[in-house]
């Protein structure tokens, strides 16, 4: 019960603070309760995965989120994140302290990231690059004026590059990707803001290898994931709710708060303080 | 006119992504059905648990290989010959909805080649086959 609570909590803040869940689940749950951090790590993927894929449906058929720039995106985090997961359980395996550490080292880092990184802005793509004419990635989508407007993309092999990195992170530490993908897709490619939170969504509900990972190790409990993945999708429900009633850039300082708190305690327990 | 409808038919998602949208909303919704029973039923007592919630809460902060030992609990697809037990209904759950995906990405493959749509239909293909190797526990 206490486990559901607190992930309602997650999910009411994630919401409010525009990040997903699993990137606050980790290091709470796996600082502040009992489980070994290999069930928490499983129990976040499937949460970043279960949050998600009850977004893509709206997100699909409002054409926000893109299945062209997806593909790609998700193929190269599926790869990866599967290394990543194997990575983080052979660690795990030698010494858990040297995952808590790393998993705390991590935290505090996107905490700082997030703390620092620029406002999401609509980049003036020059033109559209190689890679992304080949593969298809442009769309068309509505403004806030309700006028349709053409987004695409460049710097996509860049791009493609860091997707490589939030993989292997995303799998090592049972993260959800939307603090990275978002970035990445909005800031090094170019995609509009809008567009690059969902399609972002859209990919971490593709991008599930690593949870199976996990699951087939036998490091994925059902009544630890059960709770959490309903407390946090009825959290953020209530979430979306209240959102239009509290200031978001407080409460998204609040959360950069808290992470950079569990992302410490994370850090000291793997230093066995 | 003729214009102003055609941007606004830009704006329209494509019928692959339509379709896809339609399987993931009813595999997530089947998903967390099962979750929900199995969780409910067992928490409330009504369903039996593979491993008792005392159990679990005893052995929770074990390693893997610990907990493995002790708590004879089956791995991954192994879950679902136990179905009558509230924590196996709950990862039946949970399977299903690491294979919403699968499901979407086989229709979307199909459409593919259907339009000869070689490079899409290649991506389509590798995510299937990555995903099928984690799915079926072929990894090292």
């Amino acid at each position: 019960m206490l486990v559901f609570l607190t992930a309602l909590g997650i999910g009411i803040f994630g919401v409010m603070a525009g990040i997903g869940g699993g990137v606050l689940f980790v290091p709470l749950v796996g600082s502040f309760f009992p489980f070994h951090i290999d069930y928490v790590r499983g129990a976040g993927l499937f949460i970043a995965l279960g949050s998600s894929l009850a977004a893509t449906p709206y997100l699909l058929r409002q054409n926000l989120a893109s299945l062209r720039l997806a593909m790609p995106i998700a193929l190269i985090a599926s790869v990866f994140s599967i290394i990543g997961a194997q990575l983080g359980l052979w660690l795990s395996g030698l010494n858990p302290q040297y995952v808590q550490g790393a998993l705390g080292g991590t935290i505090i880092a996107i905490g700082l990231f997030m703390l620092r990184a620029p406002a999401g802005r609509l980049e003036n793509v020059p033109e559209m690059d190689g890679l992304a004419r080949r593969l298809g990635l442009h769309g068309t989508y509505r403004g806030e004026d309700g006028n349709p407007m053409d987004w695409t993309v460049f710097r996509t092999a860049k791009g493609m590059l860091g997707f490589i990195a939030v993989g292997l992170i995303a799998g090592m530490f049972g993260l959800g990707a939307g603090w990275a993908n978002v970035p990445l897709i909005n800031l090094v490619m170019g995609v509009p803001l809008k567009i690059a939170v969902a399609t972002s969504n859209l990919s971490i509900s593709i991008a599930s290898p690593a949870a199976w990972v996990y699951l087939n190790q036998g490091a994925v409990l059902p009544m630890l994931v059960a709770p959490s993945m309903l407390g946090i999708m009825s959290g953020s429900l209530l979430g979306s709710r209240i959102l239009p009633y509290v200031s978001s850039a407080t409460i998204r300082k609040l959360v950069i708060g808290v992470l950079l708190l569990s992302g410490l305690r994370s850090l000291l327990k793997g230093f066995g303080w | 006119m003729v214009n102003s409808s055609a941007a606004n038919a830009k704006t329209q998602p494509t019928t692959e992504q339509l379709e896809y949208a339609a399987i993931i909303a009813w595999g997530n919704r089947l998903g967390i059905l099962l979750l929900l029973l199995g969780f409910g039923g067992m928490f409330s007592g009504v369903l039996p648990g593979v491993l008792s919630l005392e159990q679990l809460q005893q052995l929770w902060s074990l390693p893997l290989d610990e907990f493995l030992q002790r708590a004879q609990t089956p791995r991954g697809w192994g879950w679902l010959s136990h179905g009558e037990h509230g924590d196996a209904l709950a990862m039946a759950g949970i399977l299903l909805l690491g294979c919403v995906t699968l499901a979407g990405y086989t229709l979307l493959l199909v459409r593919f080649v259907q339009r000869r749509e070689g490079v899409r239909a290649l991506m389509a293909l590798a995510e299937i086959v990555v995903t099928l190797v984690a799915a079926l526990g072929w990894t090292l």
